[in-house]
């Protein structure tokens, strides 16, 4: 079943008379229930954007979008969606525990059910230690785990993260991976916005690469990258007297050390065969897949070879 | 109705955890227990500069916690994403616009309410010092307090109006000059009068018209005159309009503020 449906979904914005901006661009995706869904792109991709008509802040331009099978044009105000932004700077004067009792009573939660539900939810980010201190002392992942918090306050179905690694060290964007994890065994489905996507690779079920507007790959991991590890890299001491002129391919030279990238176990054996025979020497052949990184390089590169990428 | 009264009750535990409300509140204790000190150099009775400066200050400062923390609200909250949180959870934007006008209405009414304390605590020990016993002054005081609050209405609503679709300096400055017209409006319409016995100013009084009556009548809601002189304006001075001020107030901030909620439902973030 669809949690999440777009169809056409298009954000045009005007700038003064004559000048618009498409901001986005026909995009219909599905996310179905239980998956976590990667939603990749560069800056301007239009991701924000995407969330942004989500949680009816802005209005499209064209086209529509289902939430939990409701139109987002005549659904009720209160869909079962949980939404944490991108860097927020939540309430600083407020404790974890206030910030929570705020959303608590935003939700109607009856005060005699209050107190279990927080506990709950701050036992469930790790934040117990934390939760009688104000936000503003709070460091980025706190605040990170403090926003994830509220937005399972209502129990939701769906759960909205734009960009919830970003800026965390590598501790902090393991404990926001294991609770994603957590979210998902729930039950709740997650659509996950992020740049870093070494961690998108490792927990998203389906990605979709968006740039300038448009919708450029949509798939499972396994259908974007390929199940076989048929790409080898490889790592040669040279003879001496090579210079890198005379390799013929692309791939870092130092020290008489070369390192290549050879699409498939042909390939690999050619170019072995033809230097071992002039002298060089095997270091390491290491399978590979394709990552998520390159496939986005490669997708945004087609489109756009100018673009300034930054993963 | 709970949504508008967390977000009220949020913004009020806001502001009073802001140090730019106690600065405001320093100056405010400052200015009040000047006038303490100033009674001494008055020449017609100390009692009418601790009326005029405190009533002059409870409404001034009013204006400054509107300007410096309430036009600040609603951008900050879109500033730091909380709005989209909100959002997310199903409270609906005008809800949000009320709640954030009521945290400020109770934030200014809080501090009314600590300076009226202040004011009348100088005016008793005044005269106490001077063997005046002056129950009328303290009833006309209370009067011209509750007008004030009535006022701050308006003033707090006109914040919140331009905090919903404009930037924080902005805000201030309209709202700035929207309190001085208000002050003004009486002086307005004696020269509307004057300018529609000279001929030909049909067009331009009848502009100046739409922009009287457009703008909030906070002359109606200002009794200082009538404390400070109570005794010489005599009848004149019972016979002020309360009901007309009163109603002007209530429903001058109603229409304000369904413009604000009007306005901040259409607005895209």
């Amino acid at each position: 079943m669809a949690v999440l449906k777009t169809e056409n979904l298009t954000k045009i914005f005007k700038k003064g008379w004559k000048e618009a901006k498409v901001a986005l661009d026909g995009l219909s995706i599905e996310v179905q229930e239980g998956e976590i869904f990667g939603f990749l792109g560069p800056n301007g991709a239009g991701k924000t954007t995407t969330i942004k008509i989500l949680l009816r802040l802005l209005k499209p331009t064209s086209g529509r979008a289902e939430i939990l099978d409701k139109d987002l044009a005549t659904a009720p105000t209160r869909l079962r969606v949980g939404y944490m932004p991108e860097n927020p700077y939540f309430y600083r004067f407020l404790t974890g525990e206030e910030f929570l009792q705020f959303y608590a009573k935003l939700n109607h939660i009856p005060s005699n059910q209050r107190k279990k539900r927080i506990d709950e939810l701050i036992e469930t980010v790790g934040m117990n230690h934390a939760r009688n201190v104000r936000i503003r002392d709070y460091s980025k992942g706190m605040v990170q785990r403090i926003g994830l918090a509220q937005a399972l306050m209502h129990d939701p179905k769906l759960v909205l993260l734009d960009e919830p690694l970003s800026g965390l060290d590598p501790i902090g964007r393991k404990e926001i991976r294991d609770l994603v994890y957590a979210l998902k065994e729930q039950g709740r489905t997650i659509f996950f916005c992020s740049h870093i996507l070494s961690d998108v690779q490792d927990i998203c079920d389906r990605v979709a690469i968006l740039h300038l507007g448009k919708l450029l790959k949509l798939g499972s991991l396994s259908e974007l990258l390929g199940t076989e590890k048929d790409r080898v890299e490889v790592e040669l001491k040279m003879p001496e007297g090579t210079t890198k002129e005379s390799l013929g391919i692309q791939g870092d030279f130092h020290n008489g050390i070369f390192k290549t990238m050879l699409d498939n176990t042909e390939q690999a054996n050619q170019f072995l065969d033809q230097w071992k025979s002039k002298g060089a020497v095997v270091r390491a052949l290491i399978p590979q897949r394709k990552s998520l990184e390159e496939l986005f390089v490669e997708t945004i590169r087609a489109q756009d070879p100018k673009v300034a990428l930054e993963t | 109705m709970i949504e508008i009264l967390t977000i009220g009750l949020n913004t009020f535990r806001e502001a009073i955890r802001s140090k730019v409300l106690y600065l405001i509140l320093f100056f405010m204790v400052l200015m009040i227990g000047s006038s303490f000190f100033l009674e001494t150099l008055a020449l017609d009775g100390g009692d009418r500069l601790i009326k005029n400066l405190g009533l002059s200050t409870i409404s001034f400062f009013g204006l400054l916690v509107a300007m410096f923390i309430g036009v600040n609200l609603i951008p900050q909250e879109v500033e730091s994403k909380t709005i989209y949180t909100i959002v997310s959870q199903g409270v609906q934007r005008w809800q949000f616009v009320l709640g954030k006008f009521l945290g400020l209405i109770l934030t200014v009414y809080v501090n009314i309410a600590l300076m009226t304390v202040m004011l009348l605590g100088i005016l008793l020990y005044y005269f106490a010092t001077t063997d005046m016993i002056e129950g009328v002054t303290f009833f006309w005081m209370i009067k011209a307090i509750f007008m004030e609050l009535l006022a701050m209405l308006i003033v707090v609503a006109v914040a919140i109006l331009f905090s919903s679709f404009s930037t924080p300096i902005l805000s201030a400055v309209m709202t700035g000059c929207v309190y001085i017209i208000g002050q003004m409006t009486n002086d307005f319409w004696d020269y509307i009068r004057l300018q529609s016995e000279k001929q030909g100013t049909e067009i331009y009084c009848a502009f100046l018209k739409v922009i009287y009556y457009l703008c909030p009548h906070l002359d109606m809601l200002n009794l200082k005159k009538q404390v400070v002189h109570f005794e010489e304006l005599g009848a004149a001075a019972a016979s002020f309009p309360y009901g007309a001020g009163a109603f002007h107030a209530i429903t001058y901030t109603a229409v304000i503020l369904f413009i604000a909620c009007l306005a901040f439902s259409k607005r895209d973030f």
